[in-house]
């Protein structure tokens, strides 16, 4: 479609646009012909004539056909950008044209059209040319510092110490590196000096880019005239610059200088355009003159070591303590793990102990809390640890009480509960008790009752154990005591005798016969309390004796007469008439006079 | 031992850096990185047994946004302007910029190099442009940063007319 227009418009004849409205009003004749000619025309194409006339009228109108045109220009423009780039090379000069009026009308229009894209823009840029330089720069200065760190292994090698101790001397609070003394107009290196220990690489290349850094800078800033770049950083270097009006003094410092130092770099730069004033001003790329203030520059090169500087030196102690505590921790940890180890030992053995079972063990703390069940017989928990364990852990026992049936602990407890007397043993295995030896009755009554209320008892066997009444054999052996004393006590009896004169039968006082008596009344006495004791039944015989100087029968009546009396006195003197046996007249001791007193058992 | 600071100047992407890489380490690469800023690097040359150490400046080149900072221009002895040959617009700028040089540092030896040489089939660059070029009254060279056609040359012509 656009094409077609195209083509329609190109071919149009020149000033047909202004002719197109006035024909129809044009002489009469020539609107006559004119009409018929229409009239043809209108036979012959019919509507399309029509379509055709309107076309044309739409093309002659110049606001019609814009009209008509801003509908498609836009998709015609894109066509054609497609296709070729005459759109662009077109419209370009325009643009340009369009946008120089539009700055020199007003630039702030343009400027604030372009400000949200100038901003981020130029600050990347800069961000971008800075790092790149400063890059270009630090990779210079760093690779003579990777050369430095090896000569100061090759120190190290030639000197035979450590490089650590090489470093540690060579370390600095500060040192001006290197100085440059810069051509300020060309860039170009007029002299450099470097410090013994440092070595640099490329000078004229540093030189040339510590130029273009300052003219970038000088040039990217909006800096008052005088004004200049300074100081350059990069990590602990820095960068002095000095500016003067031919030349500029730069220099290169590890650490941190003096304050004094940028007076220093003043004074030497003023210094070097007093004497190098000429040579500067005609300065053409010949360094040669510069050589004779290398002195100046070598002024500069100061610095200032410390043996002791904290953050280079490495710090031995530190790692000193470090390996300390590790093996601090490794040891506590094979301790822990040893102690863990011996702990699990000594809890199984615990449990092991008869009368003793572990249900739990925890750990809160380091204080180990053990619970479980404990005979009250069995040993205390922590003197069985004590057996496994040098030093037990402190801990918590937590035991409930429990009777146990581990045969230690039975055996235990027969002996607590029977308590077997001296030549009595018990045994037990597999639930059997086993007695022998020689019990006592009571005990042996006692074990019989017991035994059954012990626990874990299931059968006795008896067959060993003899047993004895003790309190029976003893008051035997009383009995056969009293008896062996009641017989001396009687023979005693025996030999005693009340004694009379001739012819006497009585007992008067204060005469010895009577104390006899009494005598012979202890005697008797004391033989009935033991029959007493004895059990047994006493008769007492008194026997009369008389000299022979009588007649027999004088004699006998004497005899009788003297056992009466005697017999008499002994019942004065409390012995129960009823003991007494009518005496038959038995005269065993011719040659005497005396009654005698004679017991009998029956 | 005379020093002197010599510029690369012209449009972006003409093969400034391209010619400095070829002529100092002899190398070349397809990729483009743009300079940005400066990049200064140094060869020393012999002219006719005198030793002359060119201080080389790499210049970013000009494009729509940027145009080279005169400051960048300052105290260089002499430069080469590089041109595009397949690009009509680096021809175009290399005038304006030589027109800038001359302004800021009057009559310098200048070189004007018709770098990709070896692009030659699509150079647009025609005889009226040469000859615009000619009426300079500067030493115009081939060089090709691809071949290492023309690049010592170049470099030489120039170090001759600084002594
Ligand atoms: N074929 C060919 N390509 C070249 C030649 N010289 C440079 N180039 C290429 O052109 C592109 C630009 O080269 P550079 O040397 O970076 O251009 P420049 O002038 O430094 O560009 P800016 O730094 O942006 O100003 C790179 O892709 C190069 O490989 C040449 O002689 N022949
Ligand atoms: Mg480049």
């Amino acid at each position: 479609m656009s094409s077609t227009i195209e083509r329609v418009v190109r071919q149009r004849p020149p000033g047909m646009n202004e002719q197109t409205g006035k024909r129809a009003r044009g002489p009469a004749g020539k609107v006559a012909a004119g009409q018929e000619l229409e009239h043809l025309r209108e036979l012959l194409l019919g509507q399309d004539y029509q379509a055709l006339l309107e076309l044309k009228r739409q093309l002659g109108n110049p606001e019609r056909f814009s009209r008509q045109l801003a509908g498609v220009i836009s998709e015609a423009l894109s066509l054609r950008i497609a296709r070729d780039s005459s759109v662009s090379s077109v419209l370009a000069p325009t643009i340009e044209r369009a946008l120089s009026e539009s700055v020199a009308r007003d630039p702030g229009h343009l400027a604030d059209a372009l400000y949200p894209v100038m901003g981020p823009a130029i600050r990347k840029s800069i961000n971008e040319v800075l790092s790149q330089t400063l890059q270009t720069f630090n990779q210079l200065l760093e690779e003579s510092l990777s050369v430095r760190s090896l000569l100061w292994r090759f120190d190290a090698w030639r000197t035979g110490r450590s490089y650590s101790e090489v470093v540690l001397m060579k370390t600095l609070v500060y040192q001006v590196e290197q100085v440059f003394l810069i051509h300020r107009e060309t860039g170009l290196l007029l002299q450099h000096v470097v410090s013994e220990q440092a070595i640099t690489k490329d000078p004229d290349m540093v030189s040339g880019m510590l130029t273009a850094i300052q003219d970038f800078v000088n040039d990217s800033f909006e800096v008052r005239n005088g004004d200049s770049l300074s100081t350059l950083k990069l990590g602990d270097l820095t960068v002095h610059v000095e500016q003067g009006p031919h030349a500029v003094l730069a220099a290169v410092v590890r650490g941190n200088p003096p304050a004094s130092f940028p007076a220093l770099l003043r004074d030497t730069q003023e210094d070097l355009h007093r004497q190098m004033s000429h040579s500067l001003q005609t300065f053409t790329g010949d360094s040669e003159p510069f050589l004779r203030i290398r002195p100046l520059l070598e002024r500069c090169l100061i610095l200032q070591t410390q043996r002791e500087k904290e953050g280079r030196r490495t710090p031995w102690l530190l790692y000193l303590l470090l390996a300390g505590v590790m093996a601090g921790l490794g040891w506590w940890g094979y301790q822990a793990y040893q102690e863990r180890r011996q702990w699990q030992a000594a809890i199984e053995h615990l449990g092991a102990e008869p009368g003793i079972v572990v249900t739990g063990v925890q750990q809160r703390d380091g204080v180990y809390r053990i619970e479980g069940l404990r005979d009250p017989l069995a040993r205390a928990p922590a003197q069985v640890l004590q057996e496994s364990l040098a030093s037990p852990p402190p801990a918590d026992y937590v035991f409930s009480t429990y009777v146990s049936l581990d045969e230690p602990l039975v055996r235990a407890r027969l002996l607590r509960a029977l308590e077997p007397p001296p030549g009595v043993t018990l045994d037990y295995a597999d639930g059997r008790l086993q007695v022998t030896g020689r019990a006592p009755l009571p005990w042996a009554e006692r074990f019989r009752q017991s035994w059954p209320l012990v626990g874990g008892i299931q059968a006795v066997d008896e067959s060993g154990l003899t047993v004895f009444d003790a309190g029976a054999e003893r008051a035997l052996a009383q009995q056969a005591a009293l008896e062996r004393q009641f017989e001396t006590l009687q023979r005693e009896l025996g030999a005693e005798a009340v004694w009379f004169e001739v012819g006497e039968t009585g007992l008067p006082p204060g005469e010895p016969g009577l104390e006899q008596a009494r005598v012979l009344a202890g005697k008797l006495r004391e033989l009935v309390r033991m029959a007493n004791r004895l059990d047994h039944q006493l008769v007492v015989y008194l026997s009369g004796n008389t000299d022979e100087s009588g007649t027999l029968a004088f004699n006998q009546t004497v005899a009788r007469k003297r056992v009466t009396v005697v017999k008499t006195a002994l019942i004065e003197l409390g012995l129960p008439e009823f003991l007494f046996q009518p005496d038959n007249g038995d005269q065993s001791r011719r040659q005497e006079r005396s009654v005698r007193a004679r017991v009998v058992v029956f | 031992m005379i020093q002197k600071k010599i510029c690369l100047l012209g449009a972006f992407s003409v093969g400034k850096t391209s010619l400095i890489q070829r002529y100092i380490n002899s190398l070349f690469s397809d990729r483009y990185h743009t300079t940005v800023g400066v990049k200064v690097d140094k060869k020393m040359v012999d002219v006719d047994g005198q030793a002359l150490m060119l201080m080389i400046w790499d210049i970013a080149g000009e494009d729509a946004f940027t145009s080279i900072k005169p400051a960048y221009l300052r105290g260089m002895s002499a430069c080469i302007v590089v041109i595009d040959g397949t690009r009509r617009n680096s021809f175009d700028v290399a005038l304006s910029v030589h027109e800038m040089v001359r302004q800021q540092l009057g009559e310098i030896p200048v070189v004007f190099a018709l770098n990709k040489a070896d692009l030659k089939g699509e150079w647009t660059l025609g005889e009226e442009q040469l000859r615009t070029l000619a009426q300079l009254g500067q030493p115009m060279l081939e060089t090709s940063a691809r071949l290492g056609q023309g690049v010592n040359e170049m470099f030489m012509a120039l170090a001759r007319r600084l002594c």
